[in-house]
């Protein structure tokens, strides 16, 4: 027999074994559960050493929801007329931001720029009561974060995040989210 | 099972290398099975950037205004274009103490999840669904501790709002006790609000009256009441 063939003949034969087998190792996963005992709150392994905790600190996308809700919240405490809870809001936003600027350095630039540009006339309205300075500098960095979302990429979205989009919130905080792209 | 699966895979990763053997010539029996690479992407110890302070004992100064970073202080139209396109940014690590330490979550953020279970503990409870009633109590003590790790000169408040309060409203779910339960919510609202007015901080010396809070009508994020009065 040809050697090319007895190889084949060998090959097909271990894929059907391994088909075999996966169907097997499916039958025992899918009888499984009702056996598994239910499980205690299983305590996190303390201490967690530097490299964990590090790996698992916040990183832009977990920062960006609290930066979402604030942002929205500004509005809305802009809007009410209620300027400290403004000038709250966005000292959070700050505070929030530079989470992300230690846990993703080379994002840095990007965010201490939209800061410079974005947060600093925000602030200067709120200090100055302005409503109308305020939205204005609102509008501006509702765009300023669409454009910062275009700019960046990663490897996975190397065309930018320009899908993520928001808006001026319309009546509740998750209404800043524009789900159209 | 595992034992089965892996045998599956090197059976699979047989036929792909029987099949690559017939293409080419000597069938050279390699076929090594992808083995589970366990360490890590080596960790670049880089990046002790500018560490803050450790977390401090008191409740750090939200600078309201913003740092003025010796960034080049652009002033464009409409985009932080200036700054270059970054593909993924990997995160440094490991980070130190101090910098973890630094970057752990606030009074501010603790209270995002606060609020937002009770929120939700007020639309279990209209729901008649006491084990999630008991499951959002229970989260908020959890993220509470948060708090008084990260900011442990505002623990006393902390601890005196959840026994003055939570607790009440702990005794009405285990009752299972709508009216006790809608009392003690009511109780726990104003008491929100009479501790935000309680505490200060540098930026905020007359308190954070400004933060009301209010039982949620539609949705959980009517909690907030943003006139604050």
């Amino acid at each position: 027999m040809d050697r090319r063939f007895r190889t084949l003949t060998a090959g097909v034969a271990a894929l059907f074994v391994g088909a075999a087998l996966v169907l097997a190792s499916q039958v025992v996963v899918v009888a499984a559960p009702p056996a598994a005992p239910a499980q205690q709150a299983q305590p996190t392994p303390t201490p967690l050493s530097l490299a964990q905790l590090s790996a698992i600190q916040p990183g832009l996308g977990t920062v960006m929801i609290e930066y979402g809700h604030r942002m929205a919240a500004l509005w809305f405490a802009g809007e009410a007329g209620n300027w400290d809870l403004a000038q709250y809001q966005l000292g959070e936003m700050i505070e929030i931001q530079e989470v992300g600027e230690t846990t993703r350095p080379a994002r840095a630039p990007a965010l201490k720029s939209f800061e410079s540009s974005f947060l600093d006339p925000l602030d200067e309205a709120i200090k100055a009561k302005d409503k109308s300075k305020f939205e204005s500098a609102y509008n501006s960095a509702i765009q300023g974060c669409n454009s910062c979302h275009g700019s960046q990429t990663s490897a996975d979205f190397a065309q930018g995040f320009k899908f993520i989009k928001v808006q001026v919130p319309k009546d509740t905080l998750e209404s800043i989210y524009a789900y159209t792209p | 099972m595992l034992v089965l699966r892996r045998c599956a895979y090197l059976a699979v990763a047989g036929f792909a290398a029987a099949l690559a053997g017939c293409s080419q010539a000597p069938p050279t029996p390699t076929a090594a099975p992808a083995v589970p690479t366990t360490a890590p992407p080596a960790a670049t110890p880089t990046a002790p950037a500018a560490a803050k302070p450790a977390a401090s004992p008191s409740p750090p100064a939200t600078t309201a205004s913003p740092v003025a970073a010796p960034s080049p202080a652009v002033k464009p139209a409409a985009s932080p274009a200036a700054s270059p396109a970054v593909v993924a940014a990997a995160s440094p690590t490991p980070l130190s103490l101090a910098q973890l330490s630094a970057i752990q979550p606030g009074l501010g953020t603790v209270m995002i999840e606060y609020a937002r279970r009770m929120g939700h503990l007020w639309f279990a409870e209209q729901a008649s669904n006491w084990d999630l009633a008991q499951y959002q109590l229970g989260e908020m003590i959890e993220i509470q501790e948060v708090g008084e790790t990260t900011r442990p000169a505002r623990a006393p408040a902390l601890k005196s709002f959840e026994s003055s309060f939570l607790d009440p409203l702990d005794e009405a779910i285990k009752a299972k006790d709508k009216g006790k339960f809608e009392s003690a919510y009511n109780s726990a609202i104003q008491g929100c609000n009479s501790c935000h007015g309680s505490q200060t901080s540098a930026d905020f010396q007359q308190g954070f009256t400004f933060i009301k809070v209010q039982v949620p009508t539609k949705g959980i994020w009517d909690i907030y009441k943003w006139d604050g009065r």
